[in-house]
């Protein structure tokens, strides 16, 4: 289903390939030429279809504007995507839950405050600001972390994690008070909840309680919501690589669109969308994982 | 008899809406949120003429820090940056509540259809609503302001045809709730046809959730619209608009130097969606999400 | 002088041909400085020593050397922004592109500071009685990559292909009226002749780095092979391209101009200035190839930086189409807009001390062919007398108007400028700033059959970014003549093609001047496009690098570069 949607869209789009790729100078034999070559001008179905059998195969087409494969372009593109975001993950998701838990046990009082006023303001901060502050403080005038999220390319793994560290950041005070909140609200539901009370009342202490009962009902709503930034962390982050100059995917699609690289386009937005889709999955199973769980804990 | 009922009916709306509108006067969030909304549009409304000087004038001298004269400094252009942003309220709160609107309008009327009827228009609507949903919001913007143009019209609908979709999806959740409820199957024996049943029956018991949703959208709104223009696309140079002037200015940060261009246009962002965020707080606490 | 000097310096004038000549009577006779003198000689083919003499006998002394820096290391460069199509040199159009080419390839003739002209694969040139052939000598024994040796067909074959109108050249621009296929033919295995259609004075410009997609190639160079396989006579060797991301080049041990400092240059690509500026800061990189004040306004006055480069012509054009049905059309009209900006206040606040002021004419202050005052005057800013040409041509009123640009450099600011100066006349301008893929986006086919669609030849007014030349010629023909392919303007004047072709033809310093003045002062009535201004072009290294010069066409040039 997501493929003919991509597929139809980049159709629509105006734009003549041919016209693109040989420049303005072309005769119009020339283009026409190309564009028979490169089987734009056939049926749109016959196109589609012929589309699908490519993918499959792994063939994602030549880009148009760079004349290599777009696998060799998109590959080390989204690779580059899934260390930031594995990195930001690492980072903003123990800290949320962690803050979430901690202001719902903490409920009304001055903690609790602190932390959803933080985390509110922290998520009104558009992320291209956040960002720029960021390379401001702590790349230029302390000079503590790099300001390219590149690191040079034999560098270990230790100094890669060094490099992405900034845009990390960045990502984590974008999302931390959104997660944090859900937690929150997650945690404080499991706390009202009569399982809960019936944990106290057989004796056991608030960790344990925490630890076997709460927790993991706090852990539902966030792992929900880490799944729909999904699509955000992988392709949505084209200020952010701008910024930092990193080769993610996001730069890879934004540039395809500028110069009209269909090919990378499509291809691009695909490979996003796929994304997200297995994200939700593998989010939809770790919930029914956990669910079951919960209601034999809650009987116990 | 009937006319009797629909009086008590009437009385009784009008009691619960005055009882909302206390409610939320009470509340400090959303009292705190809507001061500084006010204050904005108020700025939106009258910013060019109660600027101290003219936001477009590049009259002054080049990037002067802050000063009686200029509390906020002056740019690269010799711009007052204290007027511009006092007149940059405008074009955001222009665009953004169009877009939400837009967003809403046709989340609303996607969610009523699909959450009413349910089979396969359902079906065929939802999946590519989640298709839409897959891909960040950047990537359809730029690959549509590309192909039709960057004009603030262009943006506004481009935002709101990818708010749509997420709009949809609650407000379809709200009304698959409202339609068991009695008073529908009423309106149904009665023989009134699906639109009537949608639009008149089902529409004002759901717009709870609609009006929260809306707020929270704006809050999202304005950030991609900022996002947007700072990228390039969206209002044109030498509108005072925040992200533009952002954008403008970024590369002078390199130093340390000249930081008052890029600060207060940035803090004027955050404060706006700040108190969006507090006014939908408060929405939403008030009507029980 | 004394009679050695005498004796050697008539030696030079016997060997010499009449143009030549002619260059050395103007040095004699004070007519020009030592360096037009130094860079008109070169243009025809003057041999350094017979220019030493030259300068001895009229007593300006020798130069001074180049200085040799520390050998070893690796370059770290920021090339921004990244080449937006594939690398291949005779399609070159965009700023990366050429960046990208030029650490690799060499062209015939180097342009090097001042407008001056050194051999590089060719050794010697020289017209013959009208500039309308030129012949030139190739240098032995260099070798390309490849391990081939070059030899005449190597040229004749890269030079066919960019003067051919089916090869995709972007060249054809610059060679169109001078050269031609069939032109370029080969004497000898080391003799190359080019038979021009019309005489040029200045055609070796168009051998030179100047005309950056003349990088030699061998006569079996396959298209779409530069990346893959390193191919050039350079210094460096591309041996890695990663669209959007970067390249690397490592040293040719077979160069033939020996051992150049460095051992290879990594080249990272930015797309945003900002970023650039911080690696340059934070060391991540150590030379940016092309910054601007307006943009990087963080790495001037600062002492871990160092800012290369030079005076040249790079501008910005504001083309005003004089054939659209709206008020731009009357000459008074544009005139007016011209005079309502503050030219000086312009440089200084986008450029500080780095830009020339420009006189609505393409003759740059750096070009000893260029006019100014007292005979041809510097326009200024006159409020009052534009308000008097606006009234007379009936806008009193004023009228309104979209400015169509690109998201370039200092553009969108000079936009802001314009719109803002032309209030004082009751113009109110609305900016319409495209990115620059959709600003030269679309057909361009040229006249005769039309303009295509592309809106930075089609919008009623825009500004445009032009690269440094080292002579005005392609700005006259493409720019301003008739039917010029980058006629945004679309202007149209009998008299200034006349003006501009007999310029193009003049030999002597004298001749060029007495066409460039009438040329000059046809535009400054006409008014069809607004010089603002000339900008230096420049670039930024950290402190550890030596011996760069900055190209103002914008290539790379690396041989002579070190870290220390």
């Amino acid at each position: 289903m997501l493929s003919v949607l991509v597929f139809a869209a980049s159709q629509l789009l105006p734009g003549n390939i041919g016209r693109n790729v040989l420049g303005p100078f072309a005769s119009t034999n020339d283009v026409n030429a190309l564009n028979h070559q490169l089987g734009v001008d056939r049926p749109i179905l016959v196109q589609y279809v012929d589309w699908i059998g490519k993918l499959v195969h792994g063939n994602l087409g030549m880009s148009l504007e760079y004349k290599v494969p777009v696998v060799s372009l998109l590959g080390p593109s989204l690779i580059n995507s899934l260390k930031l975001a594995a990195v930001a993950f690492v980072l903003v998701v123990p800290l949320s839950i962690v803050g979430g838990v901690f202001a719902a046990l903490r409920r009304g009082r001055l903690p609790d405050r602190v932390i959803t006023l933080s985390g509110l303001s922290l998520t009104a901060v558009p992320e291209f600001i956040s960002a720029l502050v960021l390379i401001l403080i702590f790349g230029l005038l302390l000079n503590w972390l790099p300001v390219t999220a590149a690191a040079p390319a034999d560098a270990d793994l230790v100094t890669q994690i060094r490099y992405l560290l900034l845009p990390s950041l960045a990502l984590v005070m974008v999302l931390f008070g959104y997660i944090a909140r859900m937690a929150r609200a997650g945690t404080i539901e499991a706390l009202d909840a009569d399982y809960t009370r019936t944990a106290y009342l057989k004796g056991l202490d608030t960790t344990t309680v925490i630890r076997r009962h709460v927790l993991r009902n706090s852990l539902l709503p966030t792992i929900a919501v880490i799944a729909t930034q999904m699509g955000y962390l992988i392709g949505g982050l084209v200020v952010i690589e701008k910024l930092f100059n990193y080769n993610g995917i996001g730069q890879r699609i934004y540039t395809a669109a500028l110069n009209k690289d269909f090919t990378m386009l499509q291809s691009g937005v695909l490979v996003v969308g796929i994304v997200y889709l297995s994200a939700t999955l593998i989010a939809d199973i770790l919930y029914s994982l956990l669910n079951p769980r919960i209601r034999y804990a809650g009987v116990e | 008899m009937s006319t009797v009922a629909t009086t008590v009916q009437l009385s009784e709306t009008r009691i619960a809406r005055r009882e909302t509108r206390q409610q939320l006067l009470r509340s400090k969030t959303f009292m705190a949120g809507a001061i500084i909304i006010a204050f904005w549009v108020l700025c939106a409304v009258f910013g060019h003429r109660i600027a101290p000087h003219d936001p477009l004038a590049q009259s002054f001298p080049q990037l002067e820090g802050l000063s009686r004269t200029y509390p906020f400094g002056t740019d690269q252009l010799g711009r007052d940056v204290f007027s511009r942003v006092l007149a940059g309220a405008r074009d955001i709160l222009i665009v953004a509540p169009l877009a939400t609107l837009l967003g809403i309008v046709g989340g609303t009327i996607i969610g009523l259809v699909t959450g009413y009827f349910r089979g396969l228009t359902d079906d065929v609507v939802s999946r590519i609503v989640d298709a839409v949903l897959s891909l960040p919001l950047i990537v359809i913007a730029v690959t549509v302001l590309v192909a039709l143009g960057h004009s603030t019209l262009t943006v506004i609908v481009v935002i709101g045809l990818v708010f749509a979709p997420i709009v949809s999806r609650t407000v379809r959740a709200a009304v698959l709730a409202e339609r068991q409820l009695d008073y529908v199957s009423a309106s149904r024996l009665q023989g009134e046809r699906a639109p009537y049943v949608m639009f008149v029956e089902i529409l004002p018991n759901v717009m709870g959730p609609i009006v929260v949703e809306a707020t929270v959208r704006l809050g999202y709104a304005i950030f991609a619209v900022a996002g947007l223009t700072f990228l390039g696309f969206g209002v044109q140079p030498p509108s005072p608009d925040w992200a533009l002037q952002i954008a403008d200015n970024y590369t002078l940060l390199g130093a340390g130097t000249y930081w008052w261009t890029v600060l207060f246009p940035a803090l004027a962002i955050i404060s706006l969606v700040v108190a969006v965020n507090l006014v939908a707080d408060g929405l939403a606490r008030v009507f029980g999400r | 002088m004394d009679w050695q000097t005498r004796g050697r310096l008539d030696e030079v004038r016997r060997a010499a041909g009449p143009i030549e000549n002619t260059v050395i009577d103007e040095l004699l006779g004070r007519k020009v400085d030592r360096r037009t003198f130094i860079q008109r000689a070169t243009v025809f083919g003057l041999s350094a020593s017979a220019i030493g003499t030259v300068l001895i006998a009229a007593g300006c002394g020798p130069s001074s050397s180049t200085t040799t820096g520390k050998v070893g290391g690796r370059l770290k460069m920021g090339i921004i922004p990244p080449p937006a199509h594939d690398i291949e040199p005779h399609t070159f159009a965009d700023q990366g592109a050429l960046e990208t080419g030029s650490i690799a390839g060499e062209h015939l003739i180097r342009s090097a500071a001042n407008l001056k002209l050194v051999p590089e694969l060719a050794v010697s040139w020289g017209p013959n009685s009208d500039a309308s052939t030129w012949t030139v000598k190739l240098r032995p024994n260099v070798k390309f990559q490849t391990g081939q040796t070059m030899t005449a067909d190597d040229i004749v074959t890269t030079y066919e292909r960019l003067v051919s109108p089916n090869s995709g050249s972007q060249a054809l621009s610059a060679f169109k009226g001078v050269l031609s296929p069939g032109g370029t033919t080969k004497a000898d295995s080391l003799t190359v002749k080019f038979q021009l259609d019309n005489p040029t004075a200045s055609f070796p410009y168009l051998l030179s780095s100047t005309t950056y997609q003349s990088i030699m190639l061998p006569a079996n160079y396959r298209l779409g092979t530069f990346t893959s396989k390193p191919q050039t006579t350079g210094a460096f060797k591309l041996t890695s391209y990663t669209p959007g991301v970067g390249a690397k080049y490592d040293r040719n041990p077979d160069w033939w101009g020996g051992r150049p400092p460095l051992d290879g240059v990594d080249v990272t690509y930015y797309t945003d200035a900002a970023a650039a500026d911080a690696a340059l800061l934070g060391g991540t990189i150590d030379l940016i190839g092309q910054i601007q004040l307006a943009t990087d306004r963080a790495l001037f006055n600062n002492s871990k930086i160092q800012i290369f480069g030079g005076r040249g012509a790079t501008h910005r054009q504001v083309p005003m189409r004089v054939d659209l049905n709206n008020p731009l059309k009357d000459p008074q009209v544009r005139q007016a807009i011209a005079l309502t900006l503050d030219r000086p206040a312009i440089v200084n606040t986008l450029f500080s001390k780095y830009a020339d002021v420009g006189n609505d004419t393409p003759w740059a202050a750096v070009y000893p062919s260029s006019v100014g005052e007292p005979d041809v005057p510097q326009r200024k800013q006159d409020i009052n007398k534009a308000k008097q040409l606006m009234a007379a041509a009936g806008f009193s009123n004023g009228f309104s108007i979209t400015l169509t640009t690109e998201q370039t450099g200092e553009i969108p600011q000079l936009a802001q400028i314009i719109q803002n100066s032309v209030k004082a006349i009751n113009v109110d301008m609305k900016l319409s700033i495209l990115t620059a893929t959709a600003y030269f986006d679309g057909s361009q086919l040229g006249p005769p059959s039309g303009w295509g669609n592309t809106p930075w030849l089609n919008a009623p007014i825009n500004i445009t970014d032009w690269g440094h030349r080292s002579v005005p010629n392609v700005f006259l023909t493409s720019a301003l003549q008739t039917n010029g392919v980058w006629n945004a303007a679309h202007y149209s004047n009998p008299q200034f093609d006349a003006a501009a072709k007999a310029f193009i033809g003049a030999i002597s310093i004298d001749d060029q001047r007495k066409y460039a003045k009438q040329a000059e002062t046809i535009l400054l009535q006409d008014t069809p496009v607004i010089f603002p201004y000339f900008y230096n072009y420049l670039a930024a290294g950290s402190q550890s690098v030596k011996g760069y010069y900055a190209d103002p066409q914008g290539t790379v040039f690396l041989t002579q570069t070190s870290l220390g």
